[in-house]
């Protein structure tokens, strides 16, 4: 197959067309309605959390107790008012879900990225540096992956108790460590390519070579990783919220909603259901969006 | 028996680099990385001097460790021991502004033109990454060099915006010889530049180089596998075997009478493209042997037609048996 | 004109005969013709080079005979007859039967052609257990005396090696015991000492010349290299492009090259003892198999046309006639009956 690529592109006619990688990329990734969907789907997640205060038709800590479990629209006593129910304390459903977008998609955005340069940045040194600060950093991302994490995290929350930002560096804490490992790998092999060698010998710095060829070279394997990375944290975020170590009330987060919905959820399955399907929905297609950037990226990781 | 010159062999102080016992061993570590269990003399104690604005011609099958050789001349790579003069100036000895300095004075280009251009670069930019890095000209006055070097090297103008992988095989080794040649340097390893290329290219490529040569007074040190393409380039040519020069002279002395063996049989093996020619072979037996466990003795006596009990016993010095013409041969005198 | 094969095998049914094969990549930037009409006969016995730089389809040529194409490669028309049989219409579990015992073929890296997790002895002994239902211990046996055979010093120690324990060479000689271990009639080797070093080179075709010629195998040679043709072929057939532009006896190829391609090859390389100031190059670089040019697919490279000043090259694409003794040249410049001889193209080639 790579030879017969070869066969196509090694021409001079190739040159006339000027194809830039991303364009590259995109085309391929959009060969793919799945792709698109996914993309679309994640889309909509990140707007719904930055505009929160403008879709959410009602203030989501606003009590009705006159309204207390609401059904949906569709059901019964539901009303317009209230299109996805209401809570035991009469607030809007709907509004608390797209108001718990934000605490999941933003705390599993900033640990994702967080984790990113942070395990990133640990790959390139344990890469580029010599094997005490390596072994170091691989025996610490050993540990990391070996520890069960709920139980890690519920241990740290007991601790120093919880928090948005406490929650978000256990998330990172725990995140990080795949980068690391894939920075290094991808280092060691760039390391010894030629053309880092021929920067070297055009006189360039250590940090250049790092920062202007490898990093460069590493970044769509860093991508997919954070796509993946990026629904564990989601997922993750809901657990602990769920568990109670999480978001605290009344601030809604969809691991939140679930706890308190988990009781009534033969009598308002609303509660539940709704928070439920959006950690889903979300988690599949940033898991999708992970497999078509993947997929996108593959033939180009032949450099 | 001619005067031993293992170490002052082919000194000369109008050379622009003087490579004295240069040696390169690597590590052997036992697995668990911890200890060293043994060395890989890879390049084990060379001298040879590259005179002005001439190529010389460094040849041996792989590793013989010539690619290493050219890597520890330019400072690629530490040596384990010996130094490199170039300008009369101990390379080695070179540190942070000084060296990038001298960086600009030698080049490289590499054999493989998938690897040795960064794909997430246009070509355009890394012809100029030399400059960029010494801050040498404008942002435009750069721009412009690296049209003029894409011309000079066969290439268009208009290319500069394009990815490496954009090009067929032949033109990114046009791309890196512009690279080198961006910082004007006076010397350059030439690493095999043209054994990853098509015969049709390799002529071209090879042309080019000998043009840019005249052009830009350059220095070439030519590491090749081919005995056929060494002796079109070079003036002066060493063979390499297993870390060790066996045979170092003129062109027209080691092509027209080559004394070393090893010289000999590789020289015979290269196929003839003429039917019509039947040569005496010289066939060797066996494989190159391990630099991890060279033979004792002459290194080459395990696969040398002539070999007498000496070989095995102690290790033949470099010595210029004729003037210019330097032997490491126990049968050579 | 249309006979293929020369007046002195015409007694014998050729071994192989392909006809007019087309092998087509159906990618994604567009159909590429890496095989385009290819016309190629071997003989029994005989060594056939087919020689062309990468890309020009002569390895495609070899998958399309063995039948070892992978998507998006396909067999698009042509014929492939081999000892009679029509090879492309044969069912898979029949070609199985046909490689190995009567067709074998090695590659140009040796150790990645051997299986890493078992010993070379093992993995030649296979072919008799398989093609020959023989026992282990006898298959062992046989396959220590074939190492012996392909120049294994220590043969029964050897055997127990694996491929990671071998050199390229050793690998290589592994690679054609296996491949000649049930005297296939026909060999196809493929740049089979291209990864190799000169020296070691040598060996190895030394060793698939001589045993092709005990075991009388037919070998079709593929490689860059003219020099490894004129050692080893006694025909050959120059490739470029996925079309064959010359095809002759070893000797007439390189006393009277007619091709103005072949031409361009034989001086472009630099001859050991006669140092020029620089070398003949053909200008240019191979053509993109998506987009092939109209006419001749050598003509925007070709000098010939240049100095002649010949339109129709870029127009009409020539047919593959015979010149000769089975001399036969895919050129306009050949096209009529007294075949015109074209002088070479110099540049400026005095001695220094």
């Amino acid at each position: 197959m790579r030879k017969q690529l070869e066969m196509t592109s090694n021409t001079a006619d190739d040159l006339s067309k000027e194809v830039s990688w991303i364009r590259m990329v995109a085309s391929e990734f959009v060969r793919s309605k799945v792709n698109v969907v996914a993309l679309g789907l994640f889309i909509i997640s990140v707007l719904t959390a930055l505009f929160a205060p403008t879709v959410a038709p009602h203030d989501p800590l606003s009590q009705d107790l006159m309204k207390r479990l609401l059904p949906p629209a569709w059901i019964g006593e539901g009303t317009g008012e209230h299109i996805l129910g209401t809570d035991t304390v009469g607030r809007d459903v709907l509004s608390r879900v797209v108001f718990g977008a934000r605490i999941s998609m933003g705390i599993g955005l900033t640990s994702a990225t967080i984790a990113g340069i942070f395990g990133v940045l640990m790959g390139l040194i344990s890469g580029f540096f010599g094997r005490g600060i390596s072994d170091l950093i691989m025996r610490i991302t050993d540990a990391q992956l070996s520890f069960p994490f709920i139980i890690v995290a519920i241990t740290i929350a007991a601790v120093v108790g919880s928090g948005l930002w406490k929650l978000i560096i256990i998330l990172t804490l725990w995140g990080w460590a795949p980068f690391a490992r894939v920075a290094r790998s991808s280092v060691l092999s760039l390391k010894e390519r030629e053309f880092i060698l021929a920067s070297r010998a055009l006189g360039a710095h250590e940090l250049r070579i790092m920062f202007f060829h490898i990093l460069p070279n590493i970044l769509s394997a860093v991508v997919v990783i954070w796509t993946f990375t990026l629904a564990q944290m989601i997922l993750a975020e809901s657990t602990l919220s769920f568990l109670g170590f999480g978001i605290q009330p009344p601030t809604p987060s969809w691991g939140e909603m679930l706890t308190t919905g988990r009781q009534y959820i033969s009598s308002a399955w609303w509660l539940s259901i709704f928070p439920g399907v959006s950690i889903m929905l979300t988690v599949l297609a940033v898991n999708l969006l992970g497999d078509g950037l993947r997929d996108a990226l593959d033939p180009n990781l032949r450099v | 028996m001619g005067k031993q010159t293992e170490l002052t062999a082919d000194k000369d102080n109008n050379a622009l680099i003087q490579v004295q016992n240069l040696a390169k061993y690597f590590p052997v570590d036992d697995g668990r990385r911890r200890r060293v269990v043994a060395w890989v003399k890879a390049v084990d104690g060379i001298s040879f001097a590259i005179q002005r604005g001439k190529t010389f011609g460094l040849v041996g099958e792989s590793g013989c460790g010539k690619t290493t050789a050219g890597r520890t001349i330019i400072r690629l790579m530490e040596p384990t021991h010996g130094t490199v003069l170039f300008e009369g100036k101990d390379i080695h000895s070179l540190k942070g502004q000084e060296l990038k300095a001298i960086r600009r004075d030698m080049q490289i280009i590499f054999q493989d033109p998938y690897s040795s251009l960064d794909p997430r670069v246009p070509i355009g930019k890394s012809i100029s990454e030399g400059l960029q890095i010494h801050a040498i000209g404008t942002k435009r006055e750069r721009r412009e060099l690296v049209m003029e070097m894409l011309c000079k090297v066969g290439l268009e103008p208009y290319h500069a915006g394009r990815y490496p992988h954009q090009f067929s095989g032949g033109q990114r080794q046009r791309i890196g010889i512009a690279r080198a040649l961006a910082l004007r340097p006076k010397f350059i390893v030439a690493d095999e530049p043209v054994s990853a290329l098509d015969v049709s290219v390799q002529s071209q490529v090879l042309n080019l180089l000998k043009d840019l040569q005249e052009e830009f007074d350059l220095t070439y040190l030519f590491i090749a596998h081919n005995m056929n393409v060494v002796e079109h380039v070079s003036d002066r040519v060493a063979v390499m075997y297993l870390g060790k020069i066996v045979e170092l002279a003129s062109r027209e002395e080691l092509f027209g009478r080559s004394l070393h063996p090893y010289t000999q049989a590789l020289m015979s093996a290269i196929p003839i493209a003429d039917p019509e020619v039947r040569r005496e072979r010289i066939i060797l037996s066996g494989d190159l042997p391990s630099a991890l466990n060279p033979p004792c003795g002459c290194r080459f006596h395990t696969r040398c037609p002539i070999a007498v009990d000496h070989c095995s016993v102690e290790e033949p010095l470099l010595n210029e048996i004729e003037p210019e013409h330097h032997v490491a041969c126990w049968l050579v005198n | 004109m249309t006979q293929t094969g020369s007046s002195d095998h015409t007694a014998l049914q050729p071994l192989l005969q392909v006809k007019d094969l087309r092998t087509h990549f159906f990618t994604r930037d567009g159909v590429v013709q890496a095989v385009d009409g290819v016309d190629l006969t071997i003989q029994h016995n005989e060594i056939i080079g087919l020689v062309g730089e990468s890309g020009c389809g002569k390895s495609v040529t070899a998958l399309s005979i063995m039948r070892l194409l992978d998507h998006p490669g396909r067999i698009v028309s042509g014929e492939v007859t081999f000892d009679g049989t029509s090879i492309l219409d044969l069912s898979e579990r029949e070609m199985v039967d046909l490689r190995g015992s009567r067709i074998s073929m090695i590659f140009q890296q040796p150790q990645s052609s051997l299986n890493p997790i078992f010993s070379v002895g093992e993995q030649i002994a296979e072919m008799f257990q398989i093609h020959q239902g023989m026992h282990k211990a006898a298959a062992l046996d046989k396959a220590i005396s074939l190492l012996c055979e392909v120049g294994i010093p220590d043969a029964s120690t050897r055997a127990k090696s694996y491929p990671h324990q071998m050199s390229g060479g050793q690998a290589q000689r592994v690679m054609i015991a296996i491949a000649l271990a049930l005297n296939p009639e026909l060999l196809i080797a493929d740049e089979p000492t291209t990864a190799l070093d000169v020296t070691v080179q040598a060996q190895i075709l030394d060793l698939i010349r001589d045993l092709s010629r005990r075991i009388n195998t037919a070998v079709l040679l593929i490689t860059h290299e003219l020099g490894v043709i004129a050692e080893m072929a006694d025909r050959v057939a120059v490739m470029y492009a996925g079309r064959i532009l010359e095809t002759a006896h070893t000797k007439d190829l390189f006393a009277k090259s007619s091709h103005p391609y072949t031409q361009g090859l034989i001086n472009s390389i630099p001859v050991l003892g006669k140092v020029e100031k620089r070398l003949n190059v053909i200008p240019g670089s191979v053509p993109n198999l998506v987009e092939l040019p109209d006419g001749c697919r050598f003509a925007p490279r070709c000098q010939a046309r240049r100095e002649y000043d010949l339109e129709i090259c870029n127009e009409q694409e020539p047919d593959l006639v015979l010149i000769g003794n089975g001399h036969k040249v895919r050129c306009w410049l050949h096209q009529s009956s007294e075949g015109r001889q074209v002088p070479l193209a110099t540049d400026g080639g005095n001695e220094s």
